[in-house]
């Protein structure tokens, strides 16, 4: 099995990433690449899709951390949702959960960002 | 049960390390929170002797070795490469992170908080990470 994988998709102006796997040093490269990709394809939101993400170390979270800086950068919303508790418990060891936005379900992100339901 | 492991200093050797951890910890019962904040905190360490201290030189080795003295887990975490030097390490800041769009930084801050007791030794040229966690 592979130990990683991220697809993007475009859902009207919305770009959503999803990891699947183990993101570590080693795997960081390839989603760092595919959120600034996604983030260049939209000027209105990135979601990253964390529901098949298994496993994140710092690597992971640097590639996170700094799409974040260049959503904001160019005033374009960053949500991730669906994250396992071992994740988010990774999250809540530096604070991240106070800093970046994260909502339960696809569903719930959208809403937020659209500000209604799909 | 199997508790030493010795690989070379490429990054796709973190995947084997932590499988490796996650097998011996799967013997201990613990909950999938910790088991993972453990295999974090020892995947960091590797990730740093790697990269940073071997400079992924394939023709150099790490070595871990997991026991359990009482009430306790420690991994004890050996290289050859540059010694990490704690007296100039800082805790990073988050906000400050994210204000400038920096990627790296924060793998010891994760350690420190997941490990009870994080030591560094250096002798010889040999450069020995020592982590402790309570399990009981």
């Amino acid at each position: 099995m592979k130990q990683f994988d991220v697809t993007t998709e475009q859902l009207g102006e919305i770009a959503i990433v999803r990891l699947k796997g183990e993101l570590d040093a080693s795997t960081s490269p390839v989603a760092d690449t595919a959120m600034s990709e996604a983030l260049k394809s939209t000027s209105k939101a990135v979601l990253i899709d964390c529901s098949a993400l298994t496993y994140i170390s710092s690597a992971g979270l640097g590639a996170v951390l700094s799409t974040y800086h260049d959503c904001n950068h160019r005033s374009v919303q960053l949500f991730l949702y669906g994250l396992q508790p071992k994740i988010k418990s990774v999250l809540n060891i530096l604070g991240l959960e106070k800093v970046i936005p994260i909502a339960t379900t696809e569903k719930e992100a959208l809403y937020a960002v659209n500000g209604k339901a799909l | 049960m199997n508790n030493f492991i010795r690989v070379n200093c490429t990054k796709k050797n973190l995947k084997p390390i932590r499988d490796f951890v996650s097998g011996y910890l799967h013997g201990l019962s613990l909950s999938d929170i910790l088991t993972n904040q453990i295999v974090l905190a020892v995947d960091e360490i590797c990730a740093n002797l790697i990269i940073h201290a071997n400079h992924e030189d394939p023709t150099k080795f790490i070595s871990l070795t997991i026991d359990l003295p009482k009430d306790m887990i420690r991994f004890e975490i050996s290289d050859n490469g540059l010694a990490f030097k704690r007296s100039e390490y800082k805790e990073p800041d988050i906000g400050e992170h994210i204000k400038v769009g920096k990627k790296g930084g924060v793998g010891i801050a994760l350690v420190n908080r997941i490990m009870d007791k994080v030591e560094f030794r250096s002798s010889d040229g040999r450069n020995t990470c020592l982590l402790y966690k309570k399990i009981k």
